[in-house]
């Protein structure tokens, strides 16, 4: 985990602070299944998602988290090449 | 990502929701058995079968609950995998069969060999507890001040376990008991005080910012919680390992103003995180939790009447009960959702219209059985307890009458419990959404 540098959005960005849990997980989801593959999905949270990373690992997907200074956190996820798209399935 | 997130190691449901299940049922227990008992309320502390009934509440409900929870809690506030979510299973095991042995032993008129076996059992369970949680938080980056507090809670539990451990030896090696006839007290300032009370703050403090959406809550009185309720646990061990002999006309009241200090910095960390909130509106969940906090100054009211054992029941019937129920459907809601439908977010074809929230998943008139039925069990017992110290003006079968009435609605209460429980897990959930879940996300997605 890399601190505290804070990335710049690519791709998609979604801003998740603000939100009671599951909304941030689901909203998080529900735009990583629209991803292409290779493409690039940032979240920024309120906290470290730590429930979140199984679902992403399950779906394939690679993620660097990145701590921020009062608890924030800023996810960039990445859709691997091998786990189908909805289209495609 | 992390190596201490890293490897296909997430805890499974069953291991915290085992104990959950075992404490929910253990509290419906309790009520019950008070239901058909009533005398137990108001018999001295030291009777076998008040023993029994405490530690159904206090070893087989709070402290099963209070492991269930450390085995998600920590390593979401470590920020790291738990180091063996399989032990899981030895711990669960070990703690529900000494809990069974200890109140076995205590209803069959405090059998030694079964107290010491159940707590050796109990201390096991504890250890591999405590040893799962230190090989998590080796593997973690930081340790802030509210993970560092929950860990001092598992650690007091674990003392509080060995005090148990010790205590029933010296009735099974009578030879022993001078040497720890004095730890009762300290075993049950630790568990009280230490155990409970700073798990329920502390993780109290991450999960009602977390479901209230308050952000910026100072951790001072944290903090003060945690070195006022130290403090009374130090002043405890002092007063029970001074040699026979030597007055200790201090320990009573430090201890007293250390629990008041608590009870006070306890509160004020709550209103700090609530005066901070976006959600105006707390499900009952976190009100019922909410109620708990507020009756916590309840006991420092009864012990600065100088009435001691009431200000114990007076906390593990409020404050601590109620608080672990309110924390009870938000984490059971929580990991049951992200046990079933999580996996559906975005791919199941059938969820397209949105898979239900944890709103969707509870059933807000059994929480208001819960939070209304404990609460009035609880008043029924303190004051039933206060009625028959002055038997002269509440004569016995009236307290009795008060006693069951209150027990049966507490009954009532804790069965809700574990039913909401039940239907949170097992039942059949529809979504609710006035708006898919895809059109919210989509309303705050940006690009760029």
């Amino acid at each position: 985990m890399s601190t505290p540098t804070v990335p710049v959005p690519e791709g998609i960005f979604l801003d998740n602070r603000g939100l009671e849990p599951p909304h941030p997980m689901v909203r998080t989801l529900e735009a990583f299944e629209r991803l292409l593959p290779g493409q690039r999905l940032t979240i920024h949270n309120d906290r470290v998602p730590i429930y979140l990373l199984p679902q992403l690992e399950v779906r394939g997907a690679s993620f660097e988290i990145h701590e921020l200074p009062g608890g924030d956190a800023r996810v960039l996820i990445t859709r691997g090449d091998e786990y189908p798209h909805p289209s495609a399935r | 990502m992390s190596g201490a997130l890293a490897g296909d190691n997430a805890v499974p449901f069953a291991v915290p929701f085992r104990f959950m299940a075992v404490g929910a049922l253990s509290l419906a227990g309790f009520w019950s058995a008070l239901a058909f008992q009533p005398a137990w309320a108001v018999a001295p502390a030291a009777h076998p079968a008040v023993l029994a009934l405490v530690h159904v509440l206090t070893l087989m409900f709070g402290a099963g609950v209070l492991m269930g929870a450390l085995h998600q809690l920590v390593p979401v506030l470590l920020v790291a995998k738990l180091h063996a979510p399989s032990w899981g299973g030895v711990t669960w095991a070990a703690a529900t069969a000494g809990g069974v042995l200890i109140v076995t032993g205590f209803a069959l008129g405090s059998r030694p060999s079964f107290l010491a076996v159940g707590g050796g059992l109990a201390l096991l369970a504890t250890t591999v507890l405590l040893a799962n949680l230190a090989l998590t938080a080796a593997k973690a980056t930081r340790i802030d001040t509210v993970a560092a507090t929950v860990l001092a809670a598992a650690v007091a539990l674990w003392l509080t376990m060995m005090l148990g451990l010790l205590i029933a030896l010296s009735r099974l090696l009578p030879a022993l008991a001078p040497a720890f006839a004095a730890v009762r007290p300290l075993h049950l300032t630790l568990g009280l005080l230490a155990a409970f009370g700073l798990a329920i703050a502390a993780a109290g403090h991450r999960l009602l910012a977390m479901f209230v959406l308050s952000h910026g809550a100072p951790l001072r009185w944290l903090r003060l919680m945690a070195g006022a309720v130290a403090t009374a646990v130090i002043v405890s061990a002092a007063a029970a390992w001074l040699p026979a002999g030597v007055p200790r006309p201090w320990a009573g009241p430090a201890v007293t103003l250390a629990i008041t200090v608590a009870a006070l910095a306890a509160v004020a960390d709550v209103r700090a995180i609530l005066v901070r909130r976006m959600r105006k509106r707390p499900d009952v969940a976190v009100s019922t939790f909410l109620l708990g906090a507020a009756l916590a100054l309840a006991p420092v009211v009864l012990l600065l009447l100088g009435r001691p054992h009431d200000a114990v029941a007076s906390t593990l019937l409020g404050p601590v009960s109620l608080a672990i129920a309110g924390m009870l459907v938000k984490i059971v809601g929580f990991l049951a959702w992200q046990h079933r439908y999580a996996p559906q977010v975005g791919r199941d074809p059938a969820s397209a219209g949105g898979v239900p929230m944890l709103a969707d998943m509870t059933v807000p008139l059994l929480g208001r059985l819960t939070a209304a039925g404990l609460t009035v069990g609880a008043f029924a017992v303190i004051l039933a307890r206060l009625a028959a110290a002055a038997p002269r003006y509440a004569p016995a079968s009236a307290t009795l009458t008060l006693v069951r009435s209150g027990a049966l609605v507490g009954a009532i209460a804790a069965w809700s419990l574990a039913a909401h429980l039940g239907w949170i897990v097992f039942g059949r959930h529809r979504s609710s959404h006035a708006v898919s879940v895809r059109d919210f996300a989509g309303a705050e997605t940006g690009t760029s």
